[in-house]
């Protein structure tokens, strides 16, 4: 009898084999001090030049957490609670002024967190007002409502929307675009992907949603994370380049081997 | 101790602890693994979100009555702020006395929210026409393939393309089947190495949102 449950001993290695190059990549940039060099993504440049566009128009900053709890999409949700830290703290350095909003009661303490934090660290915590970060309604459209509401009566200069999303996606972003707002976006689901291409100045696509928070920081241990990923998308491509070869000649044992 | 508390170290222990168990579970089975895998996901996972959710709830009250006792907020406000407040406790207690079947509930629901929530809904028609038009316009060669690719589907989708053309049918499709779910699954593998990524980042406490 097998220890590893029948079907998913192949998942379990190319587990193992993704970690160990991600670990592999860290060592690589941290102890071997050979820092990768990375292209950093335009929308994470954009995040730093739309703070600077809030501070000169003299208008806010507004941030969306993206819905759901943290018990679902919780990676995502992760990713998306990096790129805060990153853009609270630059709005706080700056003193370009920044509002949170957030779908979730779940998320919202922690989004305050986060943002209370980066204003503490950029020493900037009298900043920090309890109308910084706003629990707007967890019900989908109501959400929308108020976002657009919002996006009015502030006149918001730079939206950004990094994250899980659903069907507010276009709507909170066509809403700021309408009020002259830049939209920053990220989203790795295939059916949130085309709004944020439509509706947005720039956005993160796939995994760069999960990688924001290594770019947003250029620390060795963050951009070696970033090489492992590489080397691992590296041998993606190599089995599906294989595995299309194998098939076209007639022979699964590529299939076989991956359904063990 | 309380610096242990305070400081990141205490939730990665429970993190490393829940991630073995979960991927324990998945990998190798066995019954005493899933009945803990099961009181993670189910039992642990409401009680966590139901404390998140009172967490969430205070700091949103806290922030209310803050607002409320400023000065500048004008009289418009407040009178919106204690009535929202007022009418969310009206259809609380009509939900819990009469249920969510009882005849005044669904009228509010039916009537109010439904329709309310549709309008909003909507929306979506008006902005995907405005922000299509702004992404459609061929002013690059990427932008004439967008274009072009979008024409194709559109014509595959809407019932005037087949009786233009019965073969937008067949190259809509292709666009479909072969060019766009080759890029999405490139785009999947590529998030799922990312998630794997992010998960050691978290799991060694180096990821910011755990704190400097």
């Amino acid at each position: 009898m097998s220890v590893i449950v029948s079907g998913r001993i192949s998942q379990l290695l190319f587990l193992l084999v993704y970690s160990l190059l991600v670990i592999y990549g860290i060592y690589r940039s941290v102890v071997q001090k050979k820092i990768p060099h990375i292209r950093q993504p335009a929308a994470i440049k954009a995040l730093e030049e739309a703070v600077g566009r809030c501070v000169e128009m003299g208008k806010p900053m507004l941030f969306q957490t993206g819905i759901g709890d943290v018990s679902t999409e919780g990676v995502t949700h992760m990713a998306m609670l990096s790129v805060l830290g990153y853009t609270s703290k630059l709005a706080a350095q700056k003193d370009a002024k920044f509002i949170v909003s957030t779908p979730s009661p779940t998320l919202f303490p922690m989004a305050e967190a986060i943002t209370r934090e980066a204003y503490v660290a950029a020493g900037k915590a009298d900043k920090f007002s309890v109308d910084t970060v706003r629990y707007l309604s967890d019900q989908q459209m109501a959400y929308c409502s108020a976002v657009m509401q919002l996006v009015k009566e502030e006149k918001i200069a730079a939206n950004v929307q990094i994250g899980f999303f659903q069907a507010e996606n276009l709507i909170t972003l066509e809403a700021a675009k309408d009020a002259g707002a830049i939209n920053i976006g990220g989203a790795y689901r295939m059916l949130r992907i085309p709004d944020m291409a439509i509706g947005c100045d720039f956005f993160l696509i796939g995994e760069e949603v999960f990688a924001a928070g290594a770019f947003c920081s250029q620390e060795p241990f963050q951009l070696g994370s970033l090489l492992g990923q590489d080397m691992n998308k590296w041998i993606a491509l190599a089995i599906i380049i294989l595995g299309t070869v194998l098939t076209a000649l007639g022979s699964n044992v590529l299939i076989q081997a991956l359904r063990m | 101790m309380s610096k242990t508390l305070k400081g990141k170290e205490l939730p990665i222990l429970v993190m490393w602890i829940v991630v073995l168990i979960v991927f324990s579970s998945y990998f190798f089975g066995g019954s005493t693994l899933e009945s803990a895998f099961k009181t993670l996901t189910v039992d642990w996972a409401i009680i966590i979100t139901n404390i998140a959710i009172v967490v969430g709830s205070l700091a949103l009250m806290q922030r209310s009555i803050t607002l409320a006792r400023r000065e500048k907020s004008d009289k418009v406000d407040r009178f919106m702020q204690i009535w929202t407040v007022v009418l969310a406790v009206i259809l609380f207690i009509i939900g819990t006395t009469l249920g969510i079947k009882s005849n005044i509930y669904s009228w509010i629901y039916n009537y109010i929210l439904l329709p309310s929530w549709q309008t909003v809904y909507t929306l979506i028609i008006f902005f995907m026409a405005t922000a299509s038009y702004r992404a459609y316009r061929a002013n690059n060669k990427y932008a004439v393939v967008l274009l072009i690719s979008g024409v194709l589907v559109l014509m595959r989708n809407a019932p005037v393309g087949a009786s233009i053309w019965s073969g937008f049918q067949d190259i809509g499709s292709w666009v479909l089947d072969v060019v766009n779910l080759s890029g999405s699954r490139a785009i999947m593998i590529g998030a799922m190495i990312g998630a794997i990524s992010l998960l050691i980042k978290i799991l060694t406490g180096r990821e910011k949102i755990l704190g400097e």
